[in-house]
Order: C-alpha cells, then sequence, then structure tokens
C-alpha cells in the first residue's frame, strides 16, 4: 500500500504579462466589483505606481473608491483595522493591493474585517477559521519575491501584544494575481536581488523539505530555472522587462510551490534572525540558503543534486558526475550570491549585514527552534546544530 | 454504525490519548528535557490535542509551577493551542506509529490552530515522550531522529521515574 499522499490547491487566477493590469476592470467587473479600494504603502505610491494604476482602472471604467497608502513595513493590526475602517466609510466592495509582502499581507487581513463587518481581527486568526468567502481581492506584486499573491497564509503584526499573528485559510487566496513588468521596473537592485533569493529560497526549499510533491516539484523546478537565468542579467539592465517579468513568474510559482510543501530551516532561522536584527527577510534568506543546504545534505542529497539542472543548465548537469551533483549545486548557489553581492552589495555572510552581532546568535537559534517551518526541515535541528549553521553563514 | 475495524481503531486512539496525556504529565515532573520545555508554555496555557470531528482527544493545561496537568479529554473553553487530526485514521497511524509526526505534519494529516511556537515545543514534548517510553525501534519510526545522547541506562532510569509517576498519579486520582 502507497504512503504516497499531499495536497495541492492553488485557485488564483494568474493574469501575466504586457499591459496586465489593463485587465483589472475587466476581473473585478466579472466579480460583480466597481469600487475598489487600494491598499499599498508609502514608498510603493511615491513611485507613482497608484497614479499610474489609477489611470489604468480609469480609463478601464473603473473608479477608485478610496486609497490607503500607509500600509507600514511589517503589516500591523493597527493598519488592518484603518483599512477596513476606510472601506466601510467609502463604501467600497473590494480590494486591490499593491506593493510587496507587507502591504498584500495587509489587504488579506483587511478583506477579513470588511468582509465581516466586524473590528475583532484576532478571533479569526489560526488555521480555517474563515467561515465565508471574502470579498473580491486582486493583488499587483512590485517586488518579485514573497509570492503572497497566490498563498492562503497572511501574517500580522499585533502591537499591543507584541506578537505576529498568523491567518490561513483557503478563503484568505486573492481572486487574481497580477503581474504587470511595469510594476517592478522601478525596484532597486539590491531589493530586487534579495527579494529574488527569497523566491528561490521558496522554490528550493519545496523541493528539499519533507513536504515536497510532485506539483509542488514542477513549480519549484520552473522557478529555480527562471531564477538562475534572469536575475543577474536584470540586475545588469533593470529596465529588462522581460527578465523582471521572469522573476514575477518565478516568484509567483516559488510561492505556489511552497505555500503546498511548506519550507525549512532557512526560513525559521531568517524569520528568527529578521525578527531579532531587523534585516530584510530576503537577505536573511540569501545568507542561509547555502549553510542550511550543506546541513540537510545527507538527508536530501539526490534532490539537492537535482537542482543542478535548473541552476546550472544541462552543460554543468552532464559534465558534473551524480555523486557530486548536491555539492555543485550549492557551490553555484554560493556562486550565484557572490555575483550578486559584486553587482548590488547585497550581504553574503551575517557579518556582512552589520547588524547582527555573534553573542546574539544564540538566542537565534533559540527563536528558530520555536519556528513552524522548523517541523517541514528533512533533517532534525537541535540547538547546537542551529548554531553550528549560524556560525558557518557568520564569514 | 462504523465498521469493527473503525471502533477499534476508535478505542486505540482514545487510549494513546490518555497515555499521552498522562506521560507528559508525569514528564513535565520526572523528565529534565520535558520540564524544561514545559516551562515554555504560557502559564494557564490548554493545549488540546483531538480527532476530528469530535473524536478523542486529550487537553493539558500548564500550571504556574511550571508543570503540565491533565484535564481530561475535553478542554473547559477554547484552547489557546489545539492539534486537531483531520480523521480518526490519521490519528490512529500516528500513534500506532506507522506514520512518523513530521511525516503527518507533512502530508497535511492534522491542522495546528492557535500559538504555532507552543506547537512545536509540543512536538518536540511528544518526541521525547516516545523516546523515553518505546523500545528504541518503534520511537524511532515516529520521529526523524533518536536523540543521541540517550543511552540505555538514562532510558531505563527515566523508564522507572516517569512509569512509576504515572502509576502513583492514577492511583492518587482513584
Amino acid at each position: 500500500m502507497t504512503r504516497q499522499y499531499y495536497e495541492f490547491f492553488c485557485p488564483v487566477k494568474l493574469i501575466v504579462g504586457n499591459r496586465a493590469l489593463d485587465n483589472i476592470p475587466f476581473e473585478l467587473g466579472a466579480l460583480g466589483a466597481s469600487r475598489p479600494m487600494i491598499v499599498t504603502d508609502r514608498g510603493v505610491a511615491g513611485a507613482g505606481l497608484v497614479d499610474r494604476l489609477r489611470d489604468v482602472l480609469s480609463i478601464g471604467g473603473l473608479q477608485v473608491a478610496a486609497i490607503f497608502d500607509e500600509v507600514p513595513p511589517d503589516s500591523s493590526v493597527v493598519a488592518v483595522r484603518a483599512i477596513a475602517r476606510r472601506y466601510r466609510e467609502a463604501a467600497c466592495d473590494s480590494l486591490i493591493a499593491l506593493g510587496g509582502g507587507s502591504p498584500i499581507d495587509t489587504a488579506k487581513a483587511a478583506n477579513i474585517l470588511a468582509s465581516e463587518d466586524t473590528d475583532d481581527l484576532i478571533s479569526f486568526s489560526g488555521v480555517g477559521n474563515l467561515p465565508r468567502p471574502l470579498k473580491p481581492l486582486v493583488v499587483i506584486p512590485t517586488t518579485a519575491g514573497t509570492g503572497s499573491e497566490v498563498t492562503y497564509v497572511s501574517v500580522i503584526r499585533d502591537e499591543a501584544r507584541g506578537v505576529k499573528v498568523a491567518f490561513a485559510s483557503p478563503f484568505l487566496m486573492p481572486d487574481a494575481a497580477v503581474l504587470d513588468p511595469r510594476m517592478t521596473l522601478s525596484l532597486p537592485p539590491q531589493i530586487t536581488a534579495a527579494t529574488a533569493m527569497d523566491a528561490l529560497t521558496h522554490a528550493i526549499e519545496a523541493y528539499t523539505c519533507l513536504a515536497k510533491n510532485p506539483m509542488s516539484d514542477a513549480y519549484a523546478f520552473a522557478a529555480v530555472r527562471a531564477i538562475a537565468t534572469h536575475l543577474l542579467p536584470v540586475l545588469d539592465r533593470p529596465g529588462d522587462e522581460d527578465g523582471r517579468l521572469e522573476l514575477a513568474q518565478a516568484a509567483a510559482m516559488a510561492g505556489i510551490a511552497f505555500s503546498n510543501s511548506m519550507v525549512g530551516l532557512v526560513h525559521a532561522l531568517g524569520h528568527a534572525t529578521g525578527a531579532l536584527c531587523h534585516i530584510h527577510h530576503g537577505t536573511c534568506m540569501s545568507v542561509l540558503l547555502p549553510a542550511v543546504l550543506d546541513y540537510n545534505m545527507d538527508a536530501r542529497r539526490a534532490a539537492i543534486g537535482e537542482l543542478l539542472l535548473p541552476l546550472g543548465g544541462a552543460e554543468a548537469w552532464t559534465a558534473t558526475p551524480e555523486a557530486l551533483r548536491a555539492e555543485e549545486t550549492i557551490r553555484r548557489v554560493r556562486r550565484l550570491r557572490d555575483e550578486i553581492h559584486a553587482r548590488c552589495g547585497l550581504p553574503r555572510t551575517l557579518t556582512e549585514t552589520g547588524k547582527v552581532q555573534r553573542e546574539q546568535l544564540p538566542v537565534i537559534a533559540d527563536m528558530a527552534l520555536d519556528d513552524g517551518s522548523i517541523i517541514f526541515n528533512p533533517v532534525e535541528v537541535d540547538r547546537d546544530e542551529a548554531l553550528a549553521v549560524l556560525e558557518s553563514a557568520w564569514d | 454504525m462504523p465498521s469493527f475495524r473503525l471502533r477499534l481503531q476508535h478505542y486505540f486512539v482514545a487510549a494513546m490519548m490518555r497515555v499521552v496525556g498522562w506521560g507528559l504529565r508525569a514528564m513535565s515532573r520526572s523528565d529534565p528535557v520535558v520540564r524544561s520545555e514545559a516551562t515554555g508554555f504560557a502559564d494557564g496555557m490548554l493545549i488540546e490535542m483531538t480527532v476530528l470531528p469530535g473524536g478523542p482527544g486529550m487537553v493539558l493545561q500548564k500550571r504556574p509551577d511550571g508543570r503540565l496537568a491533565y484535564l481530561g479529554s475535553r478542554p473547559p473553553h477554547r484552547p489557546e493551542l489545539s492539534i486537531r487530526f483531520k480523521h480518526l485514521s490519521h490519528a490512529f497511524a500516528v500513534l500506532s506509529f506507522q506514520e512518523s509526526t513530521p511525516a503527518a505534519f507533512a502530508r497535511g494529516r492534522l491542522v495546528v490552530d492557535g500559538d504555532l511556537a507552543a506547537g512545536v515545543r509540543l512536538v518536540r514534548c511528544l518526541y521525547r515522550l516516545e523516546a523515553v517510553l518505546l523500545p528504541h525501534v518503534i520511537a524511532a519510526r515516529g520521529m526523524k531522529r533518536y536523540p543521541r545522547g540517550l543511552g540505555l541506562m538514562e532510558k531505563l532510569g527515566l523508564n522507572l521515574r516517569v512509569y512509576g509517576r504515572m502509576a502513583i498519579d492514577l492511583l492518587a486520582r482513584s
């Protein structure tokens, strides 16, 4: 009797490519919505993307009913409540999230309050605690990394209690994700690199951790190939729309992959490092990924070795004996990290971030052991081992 | 009317839930690892492990003195942490060591509702429970890695203390 079992779910409609934004009025109309509210942050608004979106919607016959452009870098309950209040005041009937992970997660959570007509967000926290479908939500990522546009999770900071609260439900998934290269063109090189390395980590962890399955493997594999092929050229030519689109697609594919097979120790350590030392999540991923792959090598040699094909191409794959492919994969990840550093200065080690003190490493290791992602890592990790991985990423 | 096999699974899972509850209560006093882990739960926290819908379960509560109290099969109010098997057969597979706890998580056999960090801590307690109370060959099937450094003599000593504690607790209750 087979023991194989997995679940795979992604109902998000992907609208991708040239002038993809222009389809939003039609899509919202098909969902019965005509008064959308835009949720974004100051940086995105400052880059002129809100104005551009409003123009596109206006030409399509859709007037924006309200705009909230004060989402903080870490999503917050206060912001979620403020959005829901403004949503009701302006009699909105749908949401458009425009931005990176924070605006997207915030819009997802605000949709709970707007749809349930309540201010009690925390009572919906946890898994599967939403009773019915929410209002229409369209997501426009302006970074290519988090994959939040295709996931069923939202993580919101509860300032009052000083904790991050997770919400997970299939009803949180957006109705549509719009990947338009115009929306990521203004992304600075270091953020482009950090978010792409976040997506690469999603894909690699999805492919190598315990919940891997054939469906998520396919998405992860394609995501790794796209990032390996297009990241460096985009850093060299930031105005490359085709390359930007490839990275946006890769981030969505990696998001679909990890949403269905979870992530592991890189994220456990990265969440803790980010929370304690206030380092960008993608930077943490980039710094920690090779060290964790080394740690997981014995348990996942075959899977890591298989990633040499999308990462290094057919020539590297055929030129490397099977027994050495896993090592070569990790060497290629390190080389990619070095080449990114040479182009935009993205830190390669914890030391280079300039934000981590060595005496903080034991605290990070302790925090990581309580992170939910660690359950899905293929190798058990104790405190000393987590500390050893951090030490190997130190310099 | 459920089949004989399902009824048997129900009784087995109900019995194992009690063993887990009694075991963790005893180990929160007798075993240094579980004692240390238990201090990480918030005081008064209700921890539930159950089977959907309305199947067998066990409920623990963290006491201010650091120990875990076994409250039976149903929580008095909504628990701060609830680990719910989606089906009786999933719980049976895990509690009869046909499927490891991490594999059950990876296959989506159960959902964690509430404090996720506490959920990870509870999983570590369960690993320890299995490692201490079960023979090596069976315990190793339930986890990713049998604890390094848990030698036979230490395990036998812990066995005596934990089973003794469980017996005392049961006698005290009766």
